[in-house]
Formats: C-alpha cells, structure tokens, sequence
C-alpha cells in the first residue's frame, strides 16, 4: 500500500540540513533516538557480497543504558561516539557525536513510504529510496519504538550488496540507567573548524562536505554525504607503498593512476597515489557514484589542497 | 634498461614523481617491454631491502664527519699521494654512500604513505553510525573486515 511519494532531485539544488517531514530522514532520527530511549537484546545478521560470492555474519547487539554493544562488547557506541576494544584497552573510533548537517535525503532521491513486512514478528513501516526510478536502499522500521530492523542497499544494476537484518529481538523496554562510557581517547578523530585549504566542497552527484577531521600522522579525512549513501576521502602525504597494501582488491586505473579497489561488508575502497599524496576513498555508495566522485578528485590545475597538505605536512621527520 | 635516464624515469615512477602524461608513457612502456618491468622491480626489491633495515640513530657526531672526510689527503710524494687521493675518493664516495644509506634508513618512510585500509573502514563506518543509523551502521564494525575484490 503506498502512502506517501516525498522528495525529487533537483539538479543544483542541495539542502544542507535533513529534512525532518521526509519519512527517510525521519526514519533515521527514529533510529538513533531508539537506541537512546530503548533496551533489548537482538542478533543481527549482516549479508554482502564481492566477486567470492556472498558472504553472511551473525553478530549479537545489545542497548543498555543508552549505549549499544555490539559483538559481545567489542564494539561500542554512545551519543555519537564509538570505541573498539581490544584486550584491555579501548580504542575511540569517532569522538564528534554533532549532527555534521548531511544533505536531506529528497534532495537527490525520491522516498516512498508503505506498510512493511513483519520482521522478528514485529510490524514495519518500509522506506524504499529511489534515485531515476531505481531503489538504492530499502528500509524496515519498528513501528513501535523506531528500531531500524532491516536495511538493504542495491547496486547499479538493481542487485543487493549489502543487507543488514534482525533475526531475534527480545527484552524490549524503555531505557532505566545510563552508561558510564570510556573516556575519548587523544587519538581519535577531530573535527577541523575549516576543511582544509582547497577541499572541494562537493563532488560528484550531489556529494557535499559535511565534515573535515584530522587523524593523527598529520592525515586527513573528508567527509561527504549526498543524504543516503557517505563517503570518506582519506589523504595521506607520500607515494603509495604497494606492498603495504592488503591481499586481494582489483587493480583498475584513476584516470591515468593505477589504483586498487577492495569490497567490503561497509562497501568498496579505493587506494590510489594522487601526485605527491596517497589517498583513499571509502564509501558505501554505488560504483557509478563512486566513479563520479574520484574523477572529482583527480588533479587539476586549479586544485590547491594537495599543495597545501604538503606544505603544512615535514617531508622529513626524526621522530 | 641500461640507461640512467630511464633509471632515474623509473625511480621517479615508483616515487610517483612523474607527470601525469610522463607517468601514462612509461605506465605503456612497462606493458610492452618486460625488461622495464623487470628493472622496475629490481629498484623496487632492492628499495625493499633498505626499507627493511632496522631503525637506527647515526651516532654522536657522524654527519658532521662526513663533511670533512677530504681531510684525510695528504701529499707526501706524487706516487703516495695518487694513491692517497684514489683512497680518499673511495672513502669519500663510500661514506656519501653511507651517508644515503643511513638517510634512507633513519628516515624509512620518507615520502612513502601506507594506508591503514581496516582503520580508514572502522573510521569511516563509525561516523556513518553516529549520523545515520546506529545499528546497521556499527555491526559491520563487529565483523571481519573482509578485504575482498
């Protein structure tokens, strides 16, 4: 039963705030603010595939006190922030739990909202988001708590990759304390008050910055949205080291840059030597769109950025 | 590939110094010609080599020394002293050898980036949990990183 067609790109046209009366953005905020409002405990499996084939993974989650856990502790998240364990020590994955102000997802994409399927055995609301008459992402929500319950992502040719599903639900209720999270380590990723000198601001199809983060060894991540699907370009300064890279991926070529790609259970990343710098983009969105977005990112004659890393950057260090 | 211009074409390729075209020309060569392919990789391996070397700190006083290693002539007769002069040139070039050495080896990852590809992911992902939603997007932190093709 179709209720509601919200959205429609339009060409140049790109909000920088979501918008709250989209049922896809809605859905989104419902979403976090369920893992703040609600506890449970749940098994989720997670399905993608690469050129091996599929691949499937059972993880058991967990919301207590705010927070949610995730494969029995080893990952946790809390207001925004996200820490991965290992031994005894806690490492901070992101730090900024600020809204970085992603574009509204009718901006680029047409939503439309139905009655969904029952998942767990709990009733849905489905958001499916369509861009030029294809679905990019479906999703399941809790009607009774917002819990997102089943989400899936579709190639260019209309093909899953990627599918993450709530397979057992249980202990479902309001949130009773509140977590005592660890600390932010000093390594984490910081938020930079001015992207780097030279960034662009948008790339591909409808791609905007939406936060710009120093790492530590003086690298640097951007960060895009175009609403559903992100993308981080990491720079590094210096030749990439081949060898250092991990088994697998594909070779292909960045305009005339050799380069090489990998799939993954979060989407593909690419690796490739821009000049003097390295960078790599991660990103869950379709291989045209990824396409698009690198060939914004190839040297020009007019782009500054790269000079402007190196220059802030020591060639050569001691330490 | 015996010419050093084309050696030096093919380290500037590996440093990634090349120019967009230059790197696209040679990038063409290396397909057709295998003996480029394999001096390539014997630059590379031989870099390899060096890279693997242990860190270690010059010792107090060693750069300084090497600028005055034309100290060591000394011209006694015209026969001691060629041969004294052949010595100190060998030394001399031994130790500019050395001294690169220890550069390329104090400082291994001069101009050289190795990307953490699992950390860009779990850095990447995590910020996609904090803006979106949590659930879907903090579980493929909890599962192997799969580097696949």
């Amino acid at each position: 039963m179709l209720v509601a067609v919200v959205g429609g790109a339009i060409p140049g046209a790109i909000t920088s705030a979501a918008d709250p009366a989209n049922p896809a953005d809605r859905a989104l905020d419902r979403a976090r603010d369920a893992i703040h409002d609600y506890e449970f405990r749940g098994t989720v499996e997670l399905a993608w595939h690469d050129t091996r084939g599929r691949h499937r993974e059972t993880l058991p989650v967990v919301a207590v006190d705010g927070g949610l856990r995730v494969a029995g502790g080893r990952v946790l998240q809390h207001n925004g922030r996200a820490w991965l364990r290992s031994d005894q020590r806690w490492t901070t994955l992101w730090s900024d739990g600020r809204d970085p102000a992603a574009p509204a997802i009718g901006s680029k994409y047409d939503v439309v909202r139905r009655r969904g399927p029952r998942i767990v055995g709990r009733p849905t609301d489905a958001v499916v988001i369509q861009h030029d008459r294809r679905v990019v992402e479906r999703m399941a929500v809790d009607r009774e708590t917002g819990l997102m319950l089943r989400r899936e992502r579709f190639d260019d040719s209309g093909a899953p990759t990627n599918r993450m599903e709530f397979v057992a639900l249980e202990d479902i209720h309001r949130r009773r304390g509140v977590l005592d999270a660890p600390r932010v380590g000093n390594r984490a990723p910081v938020r930079m008050a001015e992207p780097p000198s030279g960034a662009p601001r948008t790339l591909g199809d409808g791609f905007v910055l939406i936060e710009s983060l120093r790492l530590p060894r003086q690298e640097t991540q951007l960060r895009y949205s175009d609403g559903v699907f992100e993308a981080s370009v990491f720079r590094r300064s210096g030749a990439l080291d081949w060898k250092s890279l991990p088994e697998g991926g594909r070779p292909m070529e960045v305009g005339s840059a050799r380069a090489r790609r990998y799939r993954t259970s979060v989407g593909s990343v690419l690796v490739w030597q821009s000049g003097p710098d390295t960078l790599t983009c991660v990103t869950d969105a379709s291989g045209r769109d990824q396409a698009s977005i690198v060939a914004d990112l190839l040297p020009s004659p007019e782009s500054g950025w790269s000079r402007t890393v190196r220059f802030v950057t020591s060639p050569f260090s001691w330490k | 590939m015996t010419d050093p211009f084309e050696d030096d074409r093919a380290s500037a390729w590996l440093d990634g110094e090349l120019t967009d075209q230059d790197h696209a020309t040679f990038a063409a060569l290396l397909e057709s010609d295998s003996a480029h392919r394999d001096a390539v990789a014997e630059i590379e391996a031989t870099r390899s080599l060096v890279r693997a070397l242990e860190v270690v700190e010059p010792p107090a006083g060693f750069l300084e020394g090497l600028t005055r290693a034309d100290d060591v002539v000394v011209s006694l007769d015209e026969r001691r002293s060629r041969s004294r002069r052949r010595r100190s040139t060998a030394v001399a070039a031994g130790l500019a050898a050395a001294a690169a050495l220890v550069v390329a080896v104090v400082v291994p990852g001069v101009n050289r980036a190795r990307p953490a590809l699992a950390a860009d992911i779990r850095t990447h992902q995590a910020g996609v949990a904090a803006s979106g939603d949590p659930v879907s997007g903090l579980v493929p932190l909890g599962a192997p990183t799969g580097l696949g093709r």
